[in-house]
């Protein structure tokens, strides 16, 4: 049984349609990537998912639940969370604090152990040197990486990933990519949406693209990527064949 | 400790007078920053909450014939139920639209209070003759009134900044959406904290009607007040828990020492300070304490 399922989601802003009729499934333990040109509506169907926008039409089912009416904080609390594209740290806690937030509220844990669990998160995704920094003074990598943590501090089963590998470098981008595939082992389901093609074929397992608020392609990354369709909306030519 | 022995020395009744009137002002202070600096929401209504407590102890002690403590407590539940009331639907509202929001909401109050009766042709709030207490000669009796609740504010601010609540309030004030995504219920959180604020608020209000005696809509309403709360707390640096106590010590004092015989000077000092501690302080004198230690 698929444990998330994403059923025919259609939104619109006023005139744009930025989800048009979009379904999919996801399986237990499985890192689906996401992948379409700017204005595909990649960022609509996450806000979407986890309750920041109500879909027009469509449903999204969590467990065999419907969880399209919920609050951002019920569904985080049912396990989808993700991190944003423009992060928002909380900017007077230190990073240390800022996954606390996501332990003591996602999980429900005390302070105590909230502190514990955090400093073990960020030792995970390698960032212990500046837990007791504030957001505000490190580099925008790090701040990433942040968001991230929050996100799995969450405990959330399933995490959204939007464009959380974008402007790093190549070193950084394989540190990202390695810390995505111990995430998988750890159980979770991953959601990442990116335009960095190494690191998407490189991690997911399954693709969808979507072009002007429409699924236009699905399937193992390799096929999808020859196809037709995509080459022309979003790739271009001889991208794939590294 | 030095507070509590300090009737001892038997000062005259006017220096009870001055420091039950710091005291008023810090619990003030403190309670508004609960909601406005924890939690990010400027609250500019808040004498609302002290209007209404102030008219709520001084109607059940005066019709209902409740006891002074009673009354007090029921004037603080009540400001708490009506703050849930209203912050349910302006705290969907951020920044300069709650201000407004709640700024409209404090006059509305002072309107309804202050032409209730005339229109509806009754007697309860007295319009603009005010309501006249049972008068107390007992100046220790509020001073230490005030000091304790003021200690009880100080305690639950300075818990709050450690606990749980604390952090969820931070956390909203800082980035709402990412709260949210990080299983934070804001809404919750965000009201729990502007009704704990308005009783707080309101308890005081209701001392304060029986300490003067005597209250009338456009006094116990006055714009003024909160705009004091407001002034007090950004000095001594909004969001911490001893700024608000340290901003209201000083300013009311300079209150009493200037506001008396040079209001305008006074005035146009809270305005200068306020342009000073905006451009300069954005996180008051706490803050730039902080800052100096930190620098070494």
């Amino acid at each position: 049984m698929s444990s998330l399922s994403v059923r025919h989601l259609t939104k619109t802003f006023g005139a744009l349609r930025a989800l048009n009729d979009v379904s999919f499934d996801m399986v237990e333990g499985e890192v689906l990537g996401i992948i379409g040109p700017n204005g595909a509506g990649k960022t609509t169907l996450f806000n979407v998912m986890v309750g920041i926008n109500v879909p027009d039409a469509g449903d999204v089912l969590f467990k065999g639940k419907s969880i399209k009416r919920l609050l951002p904080h019920q569904i985080c609390r049912l396990g989808i969370t993700k991190t944003s594209q423009i992060v928002h740290p909380f900017l007077t806690l230190t990073v240390r604090e800022n996954v606390m937030v996501a332990l003591m509220f996602g999980q429900n844990l005390g302070k105590k152990e909230s502190q514990n669990k955090a400093d073990e998160i960020l030792e995970f995704l390698n960032i212990t040197d500046v837990r007791n920094l504030p957001p505000s003074a490190i580099s925008l990598p790090k701040r990433k990486r942040v968001e991230l943590a929050r996100a799995i501090g969450t405990g959330a089963e399933i995490i959204l990933m939007d464009e959380n590998l974008a402007g790093l470098n190549p070193k950084e981008l394989e540190e990202g990519m390695e810390i995505i595939r111990a995430l998988k082992r750890r159980g979770k389901m991953l959601v990442v949406v990116e335009h960095v093609m190494q690191a998407i074929m490189g991690v997911c397992e399954r693709l969808i693209v979507l072009s002007h608020g429409e699924k236009i392609a699905e399937g193992i990354p390799s096929v999808v990527c020859n196809n037709e369709r995509v080459v022309e909306a979003y790739l271009g030519a001889g991208t794939c064949s590294a | 400790m030095l507070l509590l022995l300090f009737p001892l020395l038997k000062p005259q009744g006017y220096y009870f007078r001055m420091f039950s009137m710091m005291f008023l002002w810090m619990g003030l202070s403190s309670a508004w920053n609960i909601t406005s600096g924890f939690a990010g929401y400027i609250d500019f209504g808040a004498v609302a909450y002290f209007g209404i407590g102030n008219y709520a102890t001084a109607l059940l002690m005066t019709k209902a014939g409740l006891p002074f403590t009673s009354s007090v407590l029921i004037s603080g539940i009540l400001s708490s139920f009506i703050a849930m009331f209203i912050g349910r639907y302006t705290m969907r509202l951020r920044g300069a639209y709650f201000g407004i929001a709640t700024l409209a909401f404090a006059e509305a109050v002072k309107q309804i209070v202050f032409e209730f009766d005339r229109t509806f042709k009754v007697t309860l709030f007295e319009g603009s003759h005010g309501i006249t207490l049972p008068i107390v000669h007992d100046d220790r009796f509020f001073y230490y009134i005030f000091l304790g609740i003021l200690f009880f504010i100080v305690l639950t601010a300075f818990l709050i900044d450690r606990n749980k609540f604390g952090y969820a309030l931070k956390a909203i004030k800082e980035a709402e959406g990412s709260a949210e995504l990080a299983g934070v219920n804001t809404r919750r959180y965000k009201v729990a904290s502007y009704a704990l604020s308005a009783s707080l608020i309101g308890i005081l209000g209701g001392v304060n009607a029986y300490w003067l005696t005597y209250i009338s809509p456009l006094d116990v309403f006055s714009v003024i007040h909160t705009i004091h709360m407001i002034v007090m707390a950004l000095f001594g640096g909004i969001g911490t828990v001893f700024g608000p106590v340290l901003g209201a010590c000083v300013i009311s004092l300079a209150n009493e020492l200037i506001g008396a015989k040079l209001l305008y000077t006074y005035l146009l000092m809270l305005g200068a300070i306020l342009l000073v501690v905006v451009l300069f302080l954005p996180r008051g004198v706490i803050g730039l304490i902080s800052m100096k230690r930190s620098r070494r």
